[in-house]
């Protein structure tokens, strides 16, 4: 059964996904709590914690997007989705939503790798924790395929669910 | 060209294309078609966009809210609210505006007074024989404040999107939202007046104390958090963590109202509702810098300025485009692909920044009172377990008094505008 291990490799994948992102919105909360502390008792702040901060803000935002497609906690219009009461159409919909949001990370990952593979030659650093810029957008380029992959898993599913009827759920 | 842009967008919005991606790909189309922009750097402005520390403040905030809601600081607080304001006309009603004042204070969200408030003051108010509909409409009414009165997540956006003082934008709010709640106070005292209700419980003096000692850990909270802003011991985003960090402390370890095993569920959903708003704005930042790029929102104002004439034609015109477009898709979206559309014409017009912040949060609360988008109405639906359209229904009689104070608040500046002088 090499579907089931492929399966039992996403879930594991999706659990520490989750963790890892509720620990850093902790530590993020944390984080910025000392440094107020930090300031009032000790007169000084730890500079590295400030831009971990800022960093971390932006793997939330594309990890979490990823994670929004899973849950489909993405805001859109559904006032016309909700008023087509045909399952085909509704179906069809749902499968073009996908796509586009797939098409659509897909196109700015390709512009992400130019920009990425422009930047090796001469690298810019965050100020100070000295991480290569590239990097970081290397990280996001990662998260906005994720987004990408969980659409197309999106539409899998979908399809699956027109054809076999809503019932059993398969989880991405 | 343009047509093609236009007609591409309003398709995928239709079809119930996630709206992040929707401005992303308007962004993407007006980028390769009308400019010279390397499409490189879109994805830098991408990155950019979601690097604001103030969005810092979103998250925290929102975690904040989402710890008060499960824990017990809220109803210690209702506690503390119904031994004070006890028993006259209209008392249990007046305590629930006042209530989701207070709660506003400590919280940036509208949806999370609605839960925190509405979840035990819906059922007081119909056991102590409050009209139903009248109950449920003026609790989803109120906890809309949770937005108006600092602190507040969509005037941390603002602030982000014009580039504004949070701290001044904060201020501002001060007053429309208590204007607002007067007004639903002074609303509930005349309808309990009418109808008769009455509550006649005096609660004793121990009964207060007891509630008081209670609740002390939340009615210190407003203190912390603003106080904290205003007396400059920290900015708006340390403000948020320490709400963060205080609310979590209390109701983990002093209250011991949330469990270890609660804390998944709870950060779950925080990173989800954070991540889509913080999506949108990403996005919505590579289409605001097409704008100034092409400077779009200098062609529109010169387009605009031809018909309309005068300030008040523009800000009655922005209000009605809102409230309309508040039917067709969520207006914190619409605030931030609009923002910067809304700067050359706010200049024009001579239109102060901060003032309009409060407008536009005004609009906001209106959209989450108003189908299909109303947050708020959802959020009371699931608390009630009441249809949608029948909590619409009974907050119908609000809106109008939250139209009232639209009016007013447009017209009258100096509302908004008198505290911020006293801050730098």
């Amino acid at each position: 059964m090499q579907g089931g291990v492929i399966s039992r490799i996403g879930r594991t994948l999706n659990r520490v996904e989750e963790y890892v992102l509720f620990l850093m919105v902790l530590q993020m909360g944390i984080s910025v709590f000392v440094q107020v502390i930090m300031r009032y008792l000790f007169q000084s702040a730890i500079t590295w914690l400030d831009e971990l901060v800022h960093i971390e803000v932006v793997f939330l935002t594309f990890f979490g997007a990823s994670l929004c497609v899973k849950y489909s906690a993405h805001i859109s219009v559904d006032a016309l989705k909700k008023s087509v009461h045909k399952e085909p159409y509704r179906c069809v919909m749902e499968v073009l939503n996908h796509l586009v949001m797939a098409a659509y990370v897909s196109i700015v990952v390709c512009f992400g790798m130019k920009l990425i593979s422009a930047m090796t030659t001469h690298t810019h650093y965050t100020p100070t924790l000295r991480i290569p810029k590239h990097y970081l957008y290397f990280v996001v380029c990662v998260a906005l395929a994720l987004i990408g992959v969980r659409s197309l898993l999106g539409v899998y599913r979908t399809l699956r669910m027109a054809r076999t009827g809503p019932g059993e759920e398969v989880k991405p | 060209m343009t047509p093609v842009v236009v007609g591409v967008v309003v398709v995928l919005m239709a079809l119930g294309v996630p709206l992040a991606a929707v401005v992303g790909v308007a962004a993407l189309l007006c980028v390769i078609s009308f400019t010279s922009i390397p499409p490189q750097a879109l994805f830098q402005q991408l990155y950019q966009g979601s690097e604001y520390d103030l969005l810092q403040a979103v998250v925290f905030f929102i975690v904040a809210g989402n710890v008060m809601t499960r824990g017990s600081l809220a109803s210690r607080l209702i506690k503390v609210g119904q031994a004070l304001v006890g028993g006259f006309s209209g008392g249990l009603a007046i305590t629930s505006v006042l209530l989701c004042m207070f709660f506003a204070a400590i919280s940036g969200s509208s949806p999370a007074t609605v839960v925190a408030i509405g979840t035990i003051m819906i059922p007081a108010l119909i056991k102590s024989g409050y009209d139903q509909r009248f109950s449920v409409g003026l609790l989803t009414c109120a906890g809309s404040l949770g937005i108006m009165i600092p602190p507040s997540i969509p005037m941390i956006i603002w602030a982000v999107v014009v580039g504004v003082s949070v701290t001044k934008q904060f201020t501002a709010g001060f007053l429309p939202g208590i204007l607002i709640g007067l007004a639903l106070m002074a609303y509930s005292y005349a309808m309990a007046r009418k109808r008769g209700w009455r509550v006649s419980r005096k609660i004793s003096w121990q009964e207060l104390i007891e509630a008081l000692r209670q609740g002390a850990w939340g009615l210190f909270m407003p203190f912390l958090v603003l106080g904290g802003i205003y007396s400059g011991a920290f900015t708006a985003t340390e403000a948020a963590a320490v709400a963060f960090v205080y609310a979590l402390l209390v109701e983990l370890f002093i209250h011991r109202s949330i469990r270890m095993k609660d804390m998944m569920p709870i950060f779950k959903e925080s990173v989800l509702t954070s991540a889509m708003l913080l999506f949108i704005i990403a996005n919505a930042s590579v289409l605001s810098y097409y704008f100034s790029v092409d400077q779009i929102p200098e062609r529109v104002a010169d387009f605009l300025i031809g018909y309309i004439d005068s300030r008040f034609m523009f800000l009655i015109l922005v209000n009605i485009a809102l409230l309309i477009m508040g039917c067709f898709m969520d207006v914190v979206s619409a605030m931030l692909v609009l923002g910067p559309v809304f700067v050359p014409l706010l200049q024009r017009f001579e239109i102060d920044f901060i003032h309009f912040g409060i407008i536009m949060v005004l609009n906001i609360e209106i959209g989450f009172l108003t189908p299909p988008f109303g947050v708020n109405l959802f959020v009371a639906s699931g608390i009630t377990g009441k249809d949608v359209l029948e909590v619409a229904r009974s907050v119908a009689p609000y809106l109008v008094i939250m139209l009232g104070m639209l009016l007013l608040i447009t017209y009258v500046p100096w509302i908004s505008l008198v505290l911020t002088r006293f801050v730098e």
